[in-house]
């Protein structure tokens, strides 16, 4: 395994969402700064030509698409590449094109930054608003429209729904949010208590705590051949051991790590949990408005290199843990710690067909763009 | 101003002063009694506990909760487990001391308890005590 990556150094960049052809940043100056990917690309090319085609193709071009035939080539040829060129990489943020776009903003901090379904969401200290004309340039002050009167800490979607997790004020579901269904958009307060969410798999999983994970089944609709979550109901995870994750894992044989979950999160229908060291997931399988636990997994190991547990995520077929001192990654055996030092944010993009290898991750020294190559994965 | 300390069975008392009200180096956040609390770090002895103390009193970090807030310039470190903020609760009544202890956001079940409101964060920002990463870590429940 190795990490392929791409510095944007320098620039006022406090967080990035790469979005269909575009890298959408938030600056330290609370302005919405906008890349396109190609522009990068290009200055990668004049900088580091030896290097750029197989990092390009690492980090933009999942399964080749929208790569070009150079591209394609040295990812192909990527055994004898990885050995010869550098593959740590750095292009000046300023140096790169980029538009900005001010959005008035009048809160004290950006908590979280989303894209979904072309509309760019922004949680702040003030509430969940969101934008539509972000992509192209302008000189015109553009208001995102408050959805969420409410201190917003993560913004999350899926199935339509648009989650915003407004810590002791609960977790606010925004249903219907783009009118593609008959009636109203409306908002559900689905839980008390929320530092994150995520939706997926007819499921939100809400976390009332970093570590917890409260299960609220979905009712999901087919319009125009898409598929929408129109009501959850908070229902128990049941299995062999008992109601709830940490029953499944303690009827496995891991009752210590069911106590000392530090982090976890909704994969493909799987609970991934984190804590004392090891990473295990969790089946969990749906059934209408039930859910029961199946089968665990181990999937791989941290050390103490990484400091303590912020976030973790997947990429490609890897996982990406971010600890307060570095970010790591893990497939199975093979772990790879990637030297960024602390960050802000970080994020994968698995839904993407385009990104799914993508980290981005913004540190002190800028935005750093990585993607994890592994011979036995071939092309995701 | 640096105050002395007077050893006592709970810790070490800092007295009241004209600009500032006592303050207690508790020894149950410094020692392993309670090994769920929080605790100080070897390099911030109970003499710099109360000048991060008498700092936030003297500056009112304060956000909409009944407790100050610590912090050292740079973030620099200041519990066991690398936490870099620290919280003093209200007193109960006028003439109790102050006490805190170290904190962070990633303490389990405190994501948002332990974190300082963003309004408080700018005032920092603005003081020079932390730069724009740092600011952002802080909001993102990163410190």
């Amino acid at each position: 395994m190795k990490a392929l990556s791409l510095l944007l150094r320098g620039g006022p960049i406090e967080d990035a969402f790469v979005y269909r052809t575009q890298l959408v940043c938030w600056t330290y100056e609370h302005r919405v700064r906008v890349y396109e990917i190609a522009d990068i690309e290009r200055a990668l090319e004049q900088s580091s030509p030896r290097s750029a085609d197989l990092v390009n193709y690492a980090l933009f071009h999942s399964g080749g698409r929208g790569s070009t035939y150079e591209q394609r080539g040295a990812w192909a040829a990527q055994g004898d590449l990885l050995e010869s060129v550098d593959t740590t990489l750095a292009v000046e943020a300023e140096a790169v094109p980029y538009f900005e776009i001010d959005i008035g903003f009048e809160a004290n901090a950006l908590y979280d930054l989303h894209i979904y379904n072309d509309r760019l969401f922004l949680a702040t200290d003030e509430g969940l608003s969101a934008l539509d004309e972000f992509t192209v340039a302008t000189s015109a002050v553009l208001r995102p429209r408050v959805r969420v009167k409410a201190p917003c800490y993560a913004a999350n979607s899926g199935l339509g729904v648009i989650a915003a997790s407004c810590g002791p004020l609960g977790l606010r579901l925004l249903l219907n949010e783009f009118g593609s269904q008959p009636g109203a958009m409306r908002t559900r307060r689905a839980s008390e208590e929320s530092v994150r969410a995520e939706v997926g798999h007819s499921t939100v999983v809400n976390h009332r705590t970093r570590g917890s994970a409260e299960f609220l089944a979905g009712r999901v609709e087919k319009t125009d051949g898409a598929y929408f979550l129109t009501e959850v109901r908070k229902t128990q995870v049941s299995g062999q051991g008992g109601d709830g994750v940490e029953a499944a894992l303690a009827a496995a044989d891991h009752a210590a790590l069911a106590e000392s979950i530090e982090f976890s999160f909704w994969n493909r229908s799987r609970l991934i949990v984190l804590g004392l060291g090891t990473i295990y997931s969790v089946a969990v399988k749906v059934d209408e408005f039930e859910r029961k636990v199946g089968n665990t997994r181990h999937l791989g190991s941290y050390g103490p290199g990484l400091g303590r547990i912020v976030s973790a995520s997947t990429a490609g077929r890897s996982i990406v843990l971010e600890g307060t001192k570095n970010l790591m990654v893990i497939h199975g055996r093979e772990v790879v710690q990637v030297p960024t030092g602390p960050v802000v944010s970080m994020r994968t993009y698995q839904r993407s067909y385009r990104y799914q290898r993508l980290i981005s991750a913004v540190s002190e020294g800028g935005l750093n763009l990585l993607a994890i190559t592994s011979d036995r994965e071939g092309d995701i | 101003m640096t105050r002395t300390g007077a050893a006592t069975e709970a810790g070490v008392l800092f007295p009241a002063t004209e600009a500032c009200p006592a303050y207690l180096s508790r020894n149950d956040h410094r020692h392993f009694a309670n090994p769920a609390r929080n605790r100080w770090a070897a390099s911030c002895q109970p003499l710099c506990e109360d000048e991060i103390f008498q700092d936030a009193h003297e500056n009112a970090w304060r956000d909409s909760r009944p407790q100050l807030w610590g912090v050292r310039p740079g973030l620099t470190e200041v519990g066991t487990e690398g936490e870099c903020l620290a919280k003093f609760p209200d007193p109960q009544n006028d003439f109790d001391a102050w006490h805190g202890y170290p904190i962070s956001a990633l303490d389990e079940g405190r994501a948002k308890e332990h974190q300082p409101e963003a309004a408080l964060v700018a005032r920092w920002l603005a003081a020079g005590l932390i730069s724009d990463f740092e600011a952002a870590r802080i909001n993102r429940g990163r410190i």
